[in-house]
């Protein structure tokens, strides 16, 4: 019964996963743009999100919608004015430009934070549980699957059927071709990194309350976001989320059997999964 | 009109070697010991550069290779009393052998996603070294068969390492892509398509690159380590090792054998002005970055070919890079 609530609990753990690669994967599949810094991004959102707490009404769950929006705009902001800049055939100097971006956000973090591992106050919900057929679940890691779930459905929908969704698939399929329509590729991009760096953004924050943070976190994160997106196939929503919960899983059962093994078999499972499909679990479907 | 540069590379390399095999009785014990350093780095660096500027392969992953060569080195001479300068051509197989048992995997990746995977094998390995009592885990291992060695002798030996790794990390490297298996590179970097076409082996010939550059990484890590007799999975493991490689090759010049020279400099100057700083001087070196990419992202080196059409070593071929700044 300890191994099926283990795995329960990797499904909870690995939802939230699946967030965290969804906003990596998200500007992947629309730019082919990696944004390297995605990682140092989470954990900056984590701060804001404890800066934030003490001001949010009803409930300390809600800071993630400011937390949101600030990253939004702060995603159009860089996107416009810096990566834009440096986007061509060539995809190098986007990738160490946001790697340039990573270097400067986490030093800051620890000069300003410090090095202290910090996480953000919910109140009674951490501690709270209920029973299902026997298994005891916290009520946070639940809701936190839930806002996960819904994040995915809500992008997937609006992806497929608002005018702005149509807009951006038709720039990911070929920015060139949608200028003849009228459409400011760069603009779309804007929204897309907005829309990628608010999703990871409230990853960070869920991650947060969960768990601990610290300014160096964003090193594990940008791996976590970066396995699921290749186990889910470069790009695929679902299969994303199945890659979310096979990391959550292995690394809970990992731990339960070797304690101070901290990422290691969780990375070990993506090595095996490249290996055995090298298009992820996507490509595995599709065939 | 005969172009004299090969000739005069090839001065240069004969009176550089003189040099070098001079220093040691010339420069004293502390003097050599930061030259060692340099080197090191230097050839990290390097090893990066001819990766992402020659055989067209971006790894974020590097400190796994430094850390590969060091452990290396480290267990097989404190288990077998094997004398660790003799091990060193032995890290650079180890090293080569371990990038060529990881490419069929990480080959099936591209761009970014190629270069965090190598990432993921690098924390992959610290965390399994971390956990090994054989390796010393979290506090790691020091280097003992020196301890009974003259000291003088230990620190000439690994002067005369570090410098041959200098050494061929700029001659080998001006010679290597001068060499028809350079070119090829250049061919497979450029364009795989018709590099294809004219009857190279895309795979084969990125294959090789990758476990030379890995394998020279290796040798390097296996150098710098045993001049500091300690080796630690969080140092050796550590990312900061790739940023600093990563500033040094961006800010001289990717794809140039000059510019990394001129990178390690800067960057051996900026940490002495610097070194108080900790965290500040780290974003200094990531803002650098930053800078270079909006600016131009051929770095100092290439700007400067570009406005004088200097080219010491006159080796430099178009990458990927240069097309959209051509005109």
């Amino acid at each position: 019964m300890i191994w099926v609530e283990t795995v329960v609990n990797g499904m909870l753990l690995g939802g939230l996963y699946a967030l965290v690669g969804l906003g990596l994967g998200y500007a992947f599949g629309v730019m082919k743009i990696v944004n390297v810094a995605q990682g140092d991004f989470i954990v900056a959102a984590a701060f804001l999100g404890v800066f934030l707490v003490p001001w949010t009404p009803v409930h300390p769950l809600l800071v993630i919608v400011p937390v949101a929006i600030v990253s939004f705009v702060f995603g159009i902001i860089l996107q416009r004015t810096m990566i834009n800049r440096v986007l061509g055939q060539d995809q190098i100097p986007q990738i160490l430009l946001t790697f340039g971006m990573a270097i400067v956000l986490r030093n800051a973090m620890v000069e300003i934070y410090g090095a202290n591992s910090q996480s953000i106050d919910v109140g009674n919900l951490r501690f709270m549980g209920f029973d299902v057929l026997g298994l005891r679940l916290g009520v946070l890691p639940v809701v936190i699957l839930g806002i996960a779930v819904a994040l995915f459905a809500a992008l997937h929908l609006w992806m497929r059927h608002s005018r702005m969704g149509r807009i951006i698939r038709a720039t990911a399929d070929d920015h060139q071709v949608v200028q003849l329509s009228g459409v400011n590729y760069r603009r779309v991009y804007g929204i897309a990194m907005g829309i990628a760096l608010a999703l990871s953004a409230v990853a960070g924050v869920l991650l947060a309350m969960r768990g601990s943070f610290t300014p160096y976190s964003g090193a594990d994160r940008l791996l976590i976001a970066f396995e699921v997106v290749v186990i889910g196939g470069l790009g695929s929503f679902w299969g994303m989320f199945a890659g979310g919960l096979i990391l959550g899983v292995t690394q809970l059962v990992a731990l339960k059997l070797d304690p101070s093994s901290g990422l290691m078999w969780g990375h070990l499972m993506f090595l095996v999964i490249l290996f055995l499909s090298p298009n992820g679990i996507a490509g595995l479907v599709r065939r | 009109m005969t172009d004299l540069r090969p000739k005069l590379v090839a001065l240069a390399a004969a009176l550089a070697a003189a040099a070098l095999i001079a220093a040691p009785h010339v420069a004293g014990e502390g003097n050599l010991r930061y030259v060692v350093e340099i080197f090191c780095v230097f050839a990290f660096a390097q090893s990066w550069n001819f990766l992402a500027g020659y055989v067209g392969l971006m790894s974020f992953g590097q400190q796994l290779f430094i850390g590969l060569g060091a452990y290396f080195v480290f267990t097989i001479s404190n288990t077998l009393g094997v004398n660790p300068f003799l091990m060193v051509p032995l890290a650079f197989v180890f090293s080569g052998a371990f990038a060529a048992l990881i490419s069929p995997l990480v080959f099936r990746l591209r761009d970014a996603y190629f270069a965090i995977s190598i990432w993921v094998i690098a924390e992959i390995v610290r965390l399994f070294i971390a956990q090994r009592d054989i390796f010393g885990s979290v506090s790691g291992l020091p280097l003992i068969a020196t301890r009974g060695m003259d000291r003088g002798l230990v620190s000439m030996w690994t002067f005369y390492l570090a410098a041959l790794l200098a050494f061929l990390a700029v001659f080998g490297l001006y010679y290597l892509a001068r060499s028809r298996f350079g070119l090829a590179l250049a061919a497979v970097r450029d364009n795989e398509d018709t590099a294809a076409s004219i009857g190279i082996n895309v795979w084969w010939t990125r294959f090789a690159g990758f476990v030379i550059g890995c394998g020279f990484t290796g040798a390097a890590g296996a150098v710098y380590y045993m001049s500091v007799f300690q080796v630690q999975p969080g140092g050796a493991f550590d990312p900061n090792w790739m940023v600093i490689m990563l500033f040094i090759v961006i800010i001289g010049g990717v794809g140039t054998v000059e510019g990394p020279i001129l990178g390690t400099a800067i960057y051996f100057l900026l940490r002495a002005f610097f070194s108080g700083t900790g965290n500040l001087y780290l974003m200094l070196l990531g803002a650098a970055a930053i800078a270079v990419m909006m600016v131009s992202s051929r770095g100092i080196w290439g700007v400067f070919h570009d406005r004088t059409g200097i080219d010491l070593f006159g080796v430099r071929r178009a990458s990927g890079m240069d097309t959209e700044h051509k005109g």
